[in-house]
């Protein structure tokens, strides 16, 4: 295709260029988008424990109970701990919220989780200055406790420059280092033994579990239960099979234990992490769908788009070709120059696409605080080869028409 | 060199259905080395004839052997290649590639040849130089005059050192002395050995050439 068709035929020209760019961009960044969010996934999904469940308490009114059952406890972790030895975790953990806080001067608010050691082991993203807690601390109800710092806000993410969440100790942190030293907590006067510096909100590698509540406080859950909580009663119970294959059967065993402790009262819910990846995965896969609509559509408009300026282009160089058949040129040779021409066009028009997708990759992550997209030099190269493939097929119908022309009338023609 | 045997041209009109009989029954032979005009009224099949000999075009009956080797019966492939190796054509309107230089155009017939992109280069300005062209190989067509476009098409005609030229009216679009140029670079090339068949309305050229094939409605008369 001939420079001067192509600025003969601007807008024809154009509008397949433009059609290949946008189908190749958005071939592009679906594979990206695609990649990334399913990197993110799995890496969340290593750090939360491949075979994660979680048991969660109802919220459910008091009036529809039947107060047979006293909810989730300690001793359900415990007995589940003996019944099913063979999973890798059992980590009950309770809360409470907006309890008061006191440190010197500083007066602030939070909610207070009660953990056991174990906890570190599973969603441990924290840069840990000082100890977390031991087998000690919960035997003898130590009022120790562990702070947890926010980690700085992305980059990245432009939102956040406009919003930022704000650290209920922020002003702790700035006059004082409180590692060692005593907080009160309620009527109660903890020390603090450890300070938990989470990652930068864009570096955070956990994909479920992210606390973005005012969770400051950890304290040891035997203390939490006796001096904040007054009750044996937990929030949820973690538990890893670790393998994602065995989760459902799980699922199904702790239902039917569960059941059973609590006198066949269904006040807790269970969750199955790898059933809900699977589930995420499947949206994606829709929105995939979606986005490949696009692709194929604005693929198909380029390359009507670049089959017309083809044939507009076969019209304008009848006489070329018949010059070129004169002096020796076979079919083949004649079809091959068409369609190479038109490929140049529309691979310009990919490498275009392959810019803008990369470009919008690049800024799709800047909307949220870890969005990860990965570019794959395969991918690149799949839209490379598209823009390839299109640029042929549509341009070999035109090429034909010029293949076939008839040397002497071609040559008559003016 | 040439041998045809009653080439016949019949043009159809497909929508009336009409027929045309535009070479009737022409049989002749050229040797190898011949000089031969050709002549005749406007309209009497000398184009037809030559675009059959340039392997342009099939005759509908007839044979035709070019070197021993009939052609009539070749694939569009095997004839598009007979037509780049063995056979030269100068056309009256030149039919150059308006926008590629003088050297470009000469080269043009080697691309389809497989000649290598340096040789070609070479050849072509060797070519150019034995039509006198040394100074203008990097002008397009539109910068040359007509003699020399003509030049320049019959340097492309030799590119693949083809053993038969044809040429038809290539002086028509010239003036008179440029045509005697041009026809006197073929009485030269005809020196060098070359099979040459030129249509011309010149007497002189007629004359000065080894053979002659007059025609009139499609006959050799
Ligand atoms: N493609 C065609 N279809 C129908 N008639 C044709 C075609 N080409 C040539 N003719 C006719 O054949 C005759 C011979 O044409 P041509 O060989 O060009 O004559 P010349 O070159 O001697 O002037 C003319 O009458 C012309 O009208
Ligand atoms: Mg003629």
């Amino acid at each position: 295709m001939g420079w001067g068709e192509i600025k003969a035929h601007k807008m024809r020209s154009f509008l397949s260029f433009f059609g290949i760019t946008i189908g190749i961009a958005s071939v592009l960044m679906t594979i990206a988008i695609l990649q990334g969010f399913s990197k993110n996934m799995k890496e969340g999904m290593a750090l939360s424990g491949p075979g994660r469940l979680e048991v969660t308490k109802k919220w459910t009114e008091t009036k529809s109970r039947k107060g047979v059952s006293q909810g989730l406890t300690s001793q359900d972790a415990l007995s589940l701990e003996k019944v099913m030895p063979e999973l890798q975790v059992v980590i009950p953990k309770a809360r409470s919220f907006r309890k008061n806080i006191i440190f010197k001067d500083i007066r602030a608010e939070s909610n207070i989780v009660g953990v056991v050691p174990e906890a570190q082991t599973r969603d441990w993203v924290y840069d840990l200055r000082g100890r977390f807690f031991t087998a000690g601390d919960m035997q003898f109800f130590k009022r120790v406790c562990v702070l947890i710092k926010k980690g700085e806000p992305g980059q990245k993410n432009i939102w956040r420059k406009f919003w930022k969440r704000k650290d209920p100790f922020e002003q702790l942190y700035a006059k004082y280092d409180p590692l060692g030293q005593s907080i009160r907590i309620q009527d109660n006067l903890f020390t603090i033994i450890g300070i938990a510096q989470e990652p930068p909100e864009d570096e955070d590698p956990r994909f479920f579990h992210r606390s973005y509540g005012n969770e400051m406080v950890w304290v040891p859950l035997t203390t939490f239960q006796k001096y904040i909580q007054n009750s044996n009663k937990i929030d949820e119970i973690i538990v890893d099979t670790g393998d994602p294959e065995t989760t459902a059967y799980y699922e199904d065993r702790l239902k039917r234990f569960f059941l059973l402790r609590h006198r066949g009262e269904e006040d807790f819910d269970i969750q199955n992490y790898s059933q809900l990846m699977s589930g995420w995965m499947k949206q994606v896969r829709n929105f995939r769908m979606v986005f490949l609509l696009i692709a194929i559509i604005s693929l198909i408009a380029g390359g009507i788009g670049i089959m017309n300026v083809s044939l507009a282009t076969v019209y304008s160089r009848i006489k070329e070709i018949g010059i070129r058949k004169a002096v020796g040129a076979t079919r083949l040779d004649i079809l091959v120059q068409f369609v190479l021409e038109s490929t140049v066009l529309s691979v310009a028009g990919g490498l275009v696409g392959v810019a803008l997708g990369i470009g919008g990759a690049f800024l799709l992550p800047s909307f949220s605080d870890r969005f990860e997209i990965v570019i794959s030099p395969l991918s690149v190269l799949l839209c490379i080869s598209i823009s390839i493939g299109v640029g042929m097929i549509f341009s070999i119908y035109p090429a034909y028409q010029a293949a076939k022309l008839d040397p002497v009338e071609a040559l008559r023609y003016e | 060199m040439i041998l045809c045997k009653n080439l016949t041209k019949i043009y159809r009109d497909g929508g009336s259905g009409s027929e045309y009989v535009a070479l009737d029954d022409v049989s002749f032979s050229i040797e190898k080395g011949g000089f031969v005009a050709v002549v005749g009224p406007s309209g009497c099949g000398k184009s037809t004839l030559l675009h059959i000999l340039g392997c342009l075009d099939r005759p509908t009956q007839g044979s035709y052997q070019l070197s021993g080797q009939e052609v009539s019966h070749l694939s569009e492939k095997d004839l598009a290649q007979v037509r780049g190796r063995k056979i030269g054509f100068v056309f009256q309107a030149f039919h150059l590639l308006p926008r590629s230089s003088a050297l470009h155009n000469v080269a043009l017939p080697m691309i389809y040849s497989n000649v290598l992109k340096s040789q070609r280069i070479q050849k072509a300005q060797i070519l150019l130089q034995e039509v006198g062209l040394e100074g203008k190989m990097k002008n397009t067509p539109l910068q040359l005059s007509g003699g020399e476009r003509q030049r320049v098409a019959i340097a492309r005609a030799l590119a693949n050192d083809p053993e038969v030229l044809l040429a038809d009216e290539p002086t028509g679009n010239l003036d008179s002395k440029t045509g005697q140029e041009i026809l006197s670079l073929f009485q030269k090339l005809s020196q060098t050995g070359k099979t040459i068949l030129l249509v011309t309305h010149d007497r002189e050229i007629a004359k000065a050439a080894g053979g002659l094939i007059q025609m009139k409605d499609g006959k050799i008369v």
